[in-house]
């Protein structure tokens, strides 16, 4: 189950472990920034991450303006309250925070990043939750896409109409009906194989020297920046 | 010595009697085909015996009689269960996970569960899946990926519900060989002739839920 950077370059190899932590951690600090120059001290990190995965720079920028589209509201909302610089500090400490979460977290498939969240003691029904939900999400993707296929090869083709909108309810309504009947079937699934309550894990994480460097060089640039920067 | 038996077993569904009571029972090693229409109660019949629907009647497991969710929880882990959509029953990340999922959930060792994802992997020539996630499999692969992770439970009965739709001639013979090797008794639901001219096993016939020998 791949993520938009599912293993990209040397971050990809790191322990999700030691990549969630180093999230956390400097996603904290940058948030608590109080001027542009501590937003800023993380910026070189941050380009260093994203020289890893340089060849995905597309993938990155798209989702960055995206979210940054976002972010723009927020920037013209602080204008308008007469408070420019706040605006711009939100900006700024938005997009490096999204910069780490999108090269630290997204460079690791999401089934290995709910494993390491269970590591981390997150509560296993929360974690069980979260997998079914992006499991069965491209599989509902898929019924939709074959729904639609199917009113299309039929003629179907959606116009501002009442029977426009009476095929969407249709498709919906159907894939609605269909989730429910699946979760019955996947739920005997789970209970034919002996599920109790709980969902192993084959392959486990080993701490290897690559990890150790990388959480020793965030930790460093981390303490130094600080440092410098912020007391 | 039964392993597995059936008495009376009656399923009433919206109303509607969908087994009329059914008597049926399989031995240690044997292995059934059940064929008959669409519609005339074979998948819920398999339903019924893993526990999943009501029912009235008797259905008991070397000998011990099961009534509550209980008493299924317990012998799920001894009846392999494949279903009839493939894409129902595989539900974890990778097939190499699908695979681990039921030697874990028994609480076997790492080691021992590496042991039984190889040798199956090897047996159904799908090592080349190993990684590949569960939702990107063909058709084929999915039926037979299916089929795989029933088997690392290592149960002492299979129920299969048509399980050789969708197979290539390649897989078809694959799973055929997995047929005539196991050791596990085996119940086949399906409508595939050649495959039961080929193994000539005893036949059941279901037909408005009734099951008689063929």
């Amino acid at each position: 189950m791949e993520t938009p950077l599912s293993g990209e370059g040397i971050l990809g190899t790191i322990d999700p472990r030691i990549k969630i932590l180093s999230f956390l951690l400097l996603a904290w600090t940058v948030a608590l920034a109080g001027n542009l120059l501590q937003v800023f001290a993380f910026l070189p990190l941050a380009l260093l991450f994203y020289a890893t995965a340089y060849r995905k720079t597309a993938t990155i920028l798209k989702i960055l303006l995206f979210a940054d589209f976002f972010l723009l509201f927020v920037v013209l909302t602080q204008l308008f309250l007469g408070s420019p610089y706040q605006g711009i500090l939100i900006f700024f400490k938005s997009t490096i925070i999204v910069l780490f979460s999108l090269l630290l977290l997204t460079t690791s498939p999401v089934f290995e990043l709910l494993h390491a969240l269970h590591h981390l003691k997150v509560p296993n029904k929360l974690l069980q939750l979260m997998f079914f939900f992006y499991r069965y999400l491209f599989t509902l993707n898929e019924q939709l896409n074959l729904a639609k296929k199917s009113a299309r090869s039929r003629g179907f083709v959606p116009k501002t109409s009442i029977q426009t909108y009476r095929t969407y309810g249709y498709l919906l309504g159907n894939l609605l009906l269909k989730s429910y009947f699946k979760s019955e079937r996947v739920y005997r699934a789970l209970l034919s194989r002996g599920f109790k309550g709980y969902f192993p894990v084959f392959r486990h994480f080993q701490i290897e020297r690559r990890d150790i460097v990388f959480l020793l060089t965030t930790l460093i640039y981390w303490g130094v920046a600080v440092w410098k920067f912020y007391l | 010595m039964e392993v597995l038996s059936v008495e009376n077993l009656k399923v009433k569904l919206e109303g509607r009697e969908v087994l009329k009571g059914i008597n049926f029972s399989i031995k240690y090693g044997e292995k059934v085909f059940i064929t008959g229409p669409n519609g005339a109660g074979k998948t819920t019949f398999l339903e019924t015996v893993m526990g999943f629907i009501p029912f009235t009647g008797r259905i008991s497991f070397r000998g011990k009689l099961l009534k509550r969710e209980r008493d299924f929880e317990e012998v799920r882990e001894k009846i392999g269960y494949v279903f009839q959509n493939p894409d129902d029953q595989l539900f974890a990340p990778t097939v190499e996970e699908e695979l681990a999922f039921a030697p874990l959930v028994k609480g076997l060792k790492r080691e021992e569960v590496k042991r039984i994802v190889e040798i199956t992997l090897r047996e159904f020539e799908i090592e080349h899946l190993r990684e590949k996630p569960t939702y990107k499999l063909s058709g084929g692969e999915k039926r037979i990926v299916s089929v795989a992770c029933v088997v690392t439970m290592e149960p002492e009965v299979i129920l299969l519900d048509e399980p050789t739709t969708g197979l290539d001639r390649k897989r078809w013979e694959k799973l055929v060989a997995f047929f005539e090797k196991s050791r596990s008794s085996l119940v086949v639901v399906t409508h595939d002739t050649k495959l039961m001219e080929r193994l000539g096993w005893k036949r059941y016939v279901m037909e408005d839920g009734k099951l008689c020998s063929a």
